[in-house]
């Protein structure tokens, strides 16, 4: 079962943690800002509605999942210590 | 962040931030577009004849019932925004009524919900146009005495996101609130002996007429 959990956990090291929260947080805003713009600028809020959504599955799609550049600083531990290096 | 899981939480819920930051400022931005608009309404016909209405399978009681015919000429293109909805459109009438129990009624008397897409009409134009609902007085009888009724076209506009908004469709030529003052009067009996003074005015011109060709 192994395999399995780690697909599903998908778990990232700690510089990948940061670059998530940058990425999600600029591209919902951004996502929001546009959506406004576009809505207002045509004069139809079904834009602003589908673009909304449309960024939501994209951010998501971008962030979610655990891609590999979300794993490339692994932390680096301690060698075990043992008797002899006292 | 460090799993799947908490990084779809926490991106939906900050999403729901941003959307509903954004609601927001949809509905704010509604203020900004101004929704002046004017009308032209006039009575044309007022009947007032005794009758009983259905209600809900049953005869109501027996009771006096103004028919009204009226025009009605307006353009709501100005409260048609990206954030309406819809448009409810509705006629009221305030007349004076019994001075001691009902004092002041205000009766709606037609209505019209315009929708906000592309096959609906902005504009109206309406012409000899019957009133939509029963126009009855609270007692069952128009009181006697003080009958002066006024007119007003009232809308509410419905929006996609926000807030309702409640207005009053002014005047085209006077600006006020009230497109037309009438009285709660039968109008069939004076258009009747204007009719028959008409009619007797026509025979008399005939007869000069064809005296003038016995002249000749």
């Amino acid at each position: 079962m192994d395999p399995v959990y780690k697909v599903l956990d998908g778990f990232i090291d700690f510089e990948g943690q940061k670059l998530v929260e940058q990425i999600s947080s600029t591209c919902l805003v951004a996502v929001g800002l546009v959506s406004l713009t576009v809505g207002f600028a045509l004069q139809d809020l079904v834009y602003t509605l589908y673009i909304m959504g449309a960024g939501l599955i994209l951010t998501m799609l971008v962030t979610v999942p655990p891609w590999p550049f979300y794993n490339r600083n692994a932390p680096r531990f301690l060698g075990v210590k043992t008797e002899k290096d006292e | 962040m460090h799993s799947s899981s908490t990084r779809f939480q926490n991106i939906f819920s900050f999403f729901t931030t941003v959307a509903f930051t954004v609601a927001g400022v949809i509905a704010l931005s509604s203020f900004v577009f101004p929704t002046h608009t004017t009308a032209t309404g006039s009575i044309r016909t007022v009947q007032i004849a005794p009758g009983r209405q259905n209600q809900y399978g049953t005869l109501g009681r027996r009771q006096e019932f103004a028919h009204i015919k009226f025009d009605l000429h307006t353009d709501l293109t100005p409260l048609f925004h990206y954030n309406t909805k819809q448009v409810f459109l509705y006629l009221t009438t305030t007349y004076p009524g019994d001075s001691n129990k009902y004092a002041n009624n205000t009766v709606i008397i037609w209505d019209k919900i315009v929708p906000n897409n592309a096959k609906s009409k902005t504009k109206l134009a309406l012409k000899n146009q019957r009133a939509k609902y029963p126009f009855n007085d609270i007692s069952g009888k128009f009181a006697s005495g003080d009958r002066k009724a006024e007119l007003r076209l009232e809308y509410n506009i419905q929006p996609h996101v926000g807030a309702l908004v409640w207005g009053t469709i002014k005047d085209a030529d006077t600006g006020s609130n009230i497109l037309a003052d009438f009285v709660l009067e039968d109008t069939a009996k004076a258009i009747k002996s204007k009719k028959s003074g008409k009619a007797k005015a026509d025979a008399e011109a005939t007869k000069a007429r064809e005296t003038l060709k016995e002249d000749l």
